[in-house]
């Protein structure tokens, strides 16, 4: 019995998690006759696959102890300049060279976040929050007012075709999902962003290169956020500079619903998946019930709240 | 040395010169870039209609945006708390039912007081249910006062139903955001020199700046801020003083969701929506540290107008909303990391 107990003691959170997802799944597929029907359950993970990319960028900021607010408007700033290049040729040849464009640009924004939380020493949410503003402010300056539309086929069918019958988005955010997962769990890298997280100082002195460790972190928030601003423009067929206002926020309640601790160090991908899971299948089902658009975004407050109450670690304070 | 060569060394001028804190000197570079780009700025119309848009929008909003950055946390309700209880505020004032109508035909000063009441009530509730969350559960404040943020949006949504409340023909209440005591007559125009609304603004702070330096409570805060542990272990109760902080918070923030819904004489519920991120902007400008324990009230203020400044005088030589923008990020960034360096120069 012990030994077991031993086994199941680490996973108990992932396991209360996955609990507390069960009982949402399981009480939308009662009370919603409309709920459990194959096309309903695609497109509740095509939504979570979105939700979830944008989560696990922003986990990796969190598990080094720091944080990513600038996600929403690296969307609109890359969807912004695919809509710039894809006006130009409306070819191929222009639709490779806006993705390889905003995927520059992501990480150029992600080595900014970087430099300011390494060599400027900002607290990340300060130096994010900037940078976040700086970012929109272009992509507002970029549009002059216009909104890009009317993509090429090629270009639609990142966000909307289908692989034998699965909807891309949920395959790139699966492959995204497999690739971070590895890094994390099976390369120095992984287990350089754990170290740094949980201390930085004792990583600093066994000799982990905390600078590095920090600008790839971030780096690669802003690149994953680069690919979910890909498969969001070709979803949404459409650029404007409005969009991602709440993507920061909506990332960073999926990953601490999935038990990525705010102070670092803590915290793996399937909780991400997890609570990406728990945000959409709620609006989902709220949706599906008829509850009145005003009261799902207070609803989905409440659950975040609660959600995030389920881990031991966050439950009771004495200090 | 003597005590009293000591003393006089200690009145000299550059002695109040370190006393300054150099945001002061921003604020000030400021204006004067501004009216070199525009001749109309350094107006008294103008400078009155700054410290107007500070005081009804992210001046006392940074207040409470400072109290919660004082105890290591942040406060995102404060958007939400503005917008629900300026549309409580509005609500209760043109409210059609019997027992509202009456008070309002025989009372008008009475419902006013009503309205005033609910709406900081409503502030309170909202502050006390962060507060209370945040002081038995280990929950980030992140995560709790985001979804506070949105619980509030639902509130003021419900309340308004769908349309923009409007309230007309009750002038004491108009007088709070558009009402001044001392009027002054510039060719034309009539204008005010003490705003209500700037004087409630200066009456929170200099009150907050007492409870901070004066009182037993500003000292845990800080000493929540700058060792939460420490603070626990020497006796101070930390759970009470947490809880205060965002309890004051709100009340603070329905102050800015009365002065919104008076200055613009009607509620909707994307008033006041986002404001949360510039009152954290402005009290980091002014020298708040997200690790808490630093900064004063007085120096919150500071950022408040630097913000206010900035959003009026990129408008003033027409520079576009994107420029602004980018403006205040710059700002924010460059602020900031002055400050930290210049910090980590003088303790390393």
């Amino acid at each position: 019995m012990k030994k077991y107990w031993g086994l199941l003691k680490p996973r108990l959170d992932t396991l209360s998690r996955l609990t507390a997802l069960a009982i949402i799944f399981l009480s939308l597929v009662i009370v919603s006759p409309s709920f459990a029907s194959a096309a309903n359950i695609i497109n509740v993970l095509r939504i979570t696959s979105l939700t979830l990319m944008m989560a696990i960028g922003v986990a990796l900021c969190m598990l080094v102890g720091g944080i990513d607010l600038s996600i929403g408007a690296t969307i609109a700033l890359t969807s912004i300049l695919f809509g710039k290049f894809f006006q130009v040729g409306q070819s191929t040849a222009s639709m490779i060279m806006g993705i390889t464009g905003m995927l520059a640009v992501s990480i150029l924004i992600g080595l900014v976040n970087g430099f300011c939380i390494v060599f400027l020493h900002l607290p990340p949410f300060l130096a994010t929050f900037g940078v976040q503003q700086i970012v929109r402010g272009l992509a507002y300056l970029l549009t002059s007012g216009l909104v890009y539309s009317n993509f090429t086929e090629d270009f639609r069918f990142i966000g909307g075709g289908q692989l034998f019958g699965i909807p891309m988005p949920i395959i790139i955010a699966v492959i995204l999902l497999l690739i971070i997962s590895f890094t994390l769990n099976k390369t120095t890298f992984g287990y350089r962003v754990y170290a740094v997280g949980s201390n930085r100082e004792s990583a600093r002195y066994s000799g982990i290169p905390v600078n590095k460790t920090l600008i790839t972190t971030y780096v690669l928030s802003s690149l994953i956020a680069g690919i979910a601003g890909i498969v969001y423009t070709s979803r949404l067929n459409a650029a404007e500079p409005t969009i991602g206002a709440e993507f920061a926020q909506t990332a960073i309640a999926a990953a601490a619903i999935g038990g990525i601790s705010f102070r670092g160090g803590n915290g793996n991908v399937l909780g991400v998946v997890i609570g990406a899971l728990i945000l959409t299948l709620v609006s989902n089902g709220m949706t599906l019930l008829g509850v009145d658009s005003n009261w799902q975004v207070g609803i989905s407050g409440v659950v975040i709240i609660l959600s995030v109450l389920v881990d031991r670690n966050a439950s009771v304070r004495k200090t | 040395m003597n005590s009293q060569s000591l003393r006089s060394r200690r009145e000299t001028l550059a002695h109040y010169y370190h006393k300054v804190p150099a945001t002061v000197f921003l604020l000030f570079g400021m204006i004067l870039f501004f009216s070199l780009l525009s001749d109309k700025y350094f107006t008294v119309s103008n400078i009155m209609n700054v410290i107007v848009q500070c005081s009804s929008g992210v001046g006392i909003v940074a207040l409470a945006s400072y109290l919660a950055i004082c105890s290591t946390g942040v406060d995102l309700s404060l958007g939400g708390i503005v917008s629900l209880s300026g549309m409580i505020t509005a609500k209760i004032l043109t409210w059609d039912i019997p027992l509202f109508s009456q008070i309002r035909n025989n009372n008008p000063v009475f419902l006013l007081l009503i309205a005033v009441t609910a709406a900081i009530a409503a502030g309170a509730a909202i502050g006390s249910m962060n507060g209370l969350i945040l002081a038995r559960t280990k929950i980030p404040s992140f995560i709790v006062t985001l979804g506070m943020y949105k619980i509030c949006e639902t509130f003021s949504r419900v309340i308004a139903g769908g349309t923009t409340i409007r309230i007309n023909g009750l002038p004491l209440f108009e007088f709070i955001g558009n009402g001044s005591l001392l009027n002054v007559q510039i060719g034309r125009r009539s204008i005010g020199l003490l705003p209500i609304s700037m004087i409630i603004m200066l009456l929170l702070y200099i009150f907050f700046s007492f409870v901070m330096k004066k009182t037993r409570f500003g000292t845990y805060v800080y000493a929540i801020g700058g060792n939460n542990e420490s603070a626990a272990l020497s006796g101070i109760n930390t759970v009470l003083t947490r809880y205060r902080v965002f309890l004051y918070g709100g009340m603070i923030a329905a102050f800015t969701g009365i002065i919104f819904t008076s200055r613009l004489t009607s509620a909707s519920a994307q008033n006041g929506l986002g404001l949360e991120f510039d009152g954290i902007a402005a009290a980091v400008v002014g020298g708040a540290a997200m690790s808490g324990g630093r900064s004063t009230p007085g120096r919150t203020l500071i950022g408040a107008l630097i913000i206010s400044v900035m959003k009026n005088g990129f408008n003033m030589i027409g520079m576009s909303n994107s420029i602004q923008m980018i403006a205040i990020g710059c700002v924010l960034i460059a602020v900031v990391s002055v400050d930290t360096l210049r910090n980590r120069r003088r303790f390393v």
